[in-house]
């Protein structure tokens, strides 16, 4: 039977609306080039531009320093996305290469790694992220930092177990009997098997580093103002909910879609790499 | 079976352990606490004296020493900000935390299991559909936004329920709900995919041959079998409702230990995050414990292979 590679056109939509949202954001520098920190008090809390009241230059509105809403909003996804994305690629890094060794040298490594392992999933991830913030602060590159060394561990756990069971397959052993070095085993055999598991695993962990990026930001241990994320849009709007309710709002739905992409995406990705959890939907 | 017991016990204590070692050692890494603690402009006796009362003029060593020994004599130190015993201001908190923990916790269980026996009975129909969307909605939806948009709806647009605090009945329906939304979507996702799998085992035929109404087939055979490792992800979801208390008694104010926590790494009082960590994860540790010697009893080939 063929296989089918056609994308089913709800996912396909999902994951067009991503990529919009991404460049977008990542464009934001050159689409609004300003100063998020210069305020204008004469023009705060003002409405958006099509509800009663709005001003034409303010799409979205004002925020309570009478900056413009929409561009804080656009920055904000920016910074969520992109500390998200570059915390992920540091998880799956260090927790591959850990994996890695630990599933090839069984013994004192193995055993060494999968206790740090299992230290470390034994405190929430979040918990973790907030003690570590609050030693080293929160600048942007720290934050990446702090949460690409608390998102590994599931990566490395994953890994292990992969490895385990391809060191078991014959045509390793038959690449080894015909001579092929241990780095080649592992980047033409190895790797290259487990990449398909290590993109689903990613693009279902991406959700839960974004919702770790806004829930730290969101507690006031993230990004700082004048600087934006999409946790510190909700957590300054929330004292104007009852006058200005869009301000939490808005950035929350941000939040709901981009999440949701993704997490259906990754769904998606999974149901279609393991033929076997189809057979249950 | 008891050798297995020593083992993983001994595993929970090292674990907590090297946790315990590993927050002592980072938090000292920031420098002189009384550096943000007292104003710019105190003078050195008044730093000296301040570091005296807070013990952090002992040896690093023995400051170490008496933290790991905080576990067991409950003497954790004195907080930099409020001046009181650590031990103290989470024992205050701790009730309204456990409270709300426990309530969430009881009902994601009961929701997340009748969502996925029933989505699973149902196979493809619409009920089963929505489950699974919901599954997946809820599973990755951050809690402070659902919080957020709870207070949004319920208390601003309907203004039905209270917006934050511990104050009767309806101050918890909104915590509980944004607290046991995530491990319920977990728990109806795994009923559901583990009860698909009982369902299509031959016994169940062959009980339904013998005369078994359907239902007793349901409960008694089916679901019996489907729940085991159900009951793994249950107690394991702990630790995500443990790190989602921290965010849901940030947004609703909840006068409970998660605030506190989170007030303190804000205001980098150690005593504060130390204690809390230790707290969370000796309570994480055991439930895991539990759940592994629980799951073991269950099934002998993991005590075996261990």
């Amino acid at each position: 039977m063929r296989k089918q590679h056609a994308i089913p056109p709800m996912i396909l939509i999902l994951m067009i609306s991503f990529a919009a949202i991404l460049v977008y954001s990542l464009l934001a520098p050159v689409l609004f080039p300003v100063d998020l920190g210069e305020t204008d008090i004469m023009n705060r809390l003002k409405p958006p531009a099509f509800a009663e009241g709005g001003d034409e230059e303010y799409l979205l509105g004002t925020d309570s320093l009478g900056r413009d809403f929409f561009i804080r909003l656009v920055y904000g996804t920016r910074n969520s996305l992109v500390i998200s994305l570059s915390a992920m690629a540091i998880a799956v890094v260090i927790g591959t290469l850990l994996g890695v060794l630990s599933g090839l040298y069984e013994g004192w490594v193995d055993y060494l790694i999968s206790f740090v392992v299992d230290a470390r999933l034994s405190i929430p991830f979040l918990i973790l992220a907030i003690v570590l913030a609050s030693v080293f602060g929160s600048d942007k590159l720290t934050m990446v930092m702090i949460m690409g060394f608390t998102g590994w561990a599931t990566f490395a756990r994953l890994i292990r177990g992969q490895i385990m069971q391809l060191k078991k397959q014959d045509f390793i052993e038959s690449s080894r009997s015909l001579g092929a070095s241990s780095v080649r085993i592992l980047f033409e055999h190895v790797l290259r098997n487990i990449s398909s598991i290590l993109i689903v695993e990613a693009t279902l962990r991406l959700s839960s580093f974004i919702l770790l990026e806004s829930s730290l930001s969101f507690l006031g241990l993230g990004i700082q103002p004048p600087d934006t994320s999409l946790g510190v849009l909700v957590s300054a709007g929330r004292d104007y909910m009852l006058t200005n309710w869009w301000l939490a709002i808005v950035p929350s739905l941000v939040i709901v879609v981009i999440v949701l992409d993704i997490s259906l995406v990754g769904d998606w990705l999974r149901d279609k790499l393991d033929p076997k959890l189809q057979a249950n939907r | 079976m008891l050798k297995y017991l020593v083992k993983r016990l001994l595993k929970a204590a090292v674990t907590i352990f090297f946790i315990l070692t590993l927050v002592f050692f980072f938090t000292r890494l920031s420098g002189d606490p009384t550096d943000w603690i007292l104003p710019d402009d105190a003078t050195e006796e008044q730093r000296i004296e301040m570091r005296h009362s807070l013990g952090l003029d002992k040896p690093l060593i023995e400051q170490y020493g008496d933290v790991l020994l905080s576990l067991f004599t409950g003497d954790a130190g004195r907080s930099y900000n409020y001046l009181r015993p650590v031990s103290e201001l989470y024992a205050e908190r701790m009730g309204a935390t456990v409270r709300l923990g426990l309530i969430s916790f009881a009902l994601a269980a009961a929701v997340g299991v009748t969502l996925g026996t029933v989505a699973a009975v149902k196979r493809n129909s619409f009920f089963d559909r929505f489950t699974i969307m919901l599954s997946v909605a809820g599973s990755t939806l951050p809690n402070f936004v659902l919080g957020i948009l709870l207070v949004f709806l319920f208390c601003f647009v309907l203004r039905l329920l209270p917006s934050g605090g511990e104050d009767g009945a309806l101050s918890y329906i909104m915590p509980v709900i944004a607290m046991a939304v995530a491990p319920m979507a977990n728990i109806a996702r795994l009923t559901r995919t583990s009860l698909l799998d009982v369902l299509r085992q031959d016994y169940l035929d062959s009980a339904r041959a013998k005369g078994v109404p359907e239902h007793t087939v349901l409960i008694k055979h089916a679901l019996r079998n489907a729940l085991i490792p159900v009951i793994t992800v249950i107690g394991l979801q702990l630790g995500t409702l443990v790190g989602g208390s921290v965010v849901v008694e940030t947004v609703f104010s909840w006068p409970g230990i998660g605030s506190l926590l989170i007030n303190g790494a804000k205001m980098r009082d150690y005593p504060i995050v130390i204690y809390g960590v230790m707290l969370i994860s000796v309570a994480v540790t055991v439930m895991n414990t539990i759940v592994d010697l629980s799951y073991s009893l269950l099934d002998p080939r993991i005590r075996d292979n261990a």
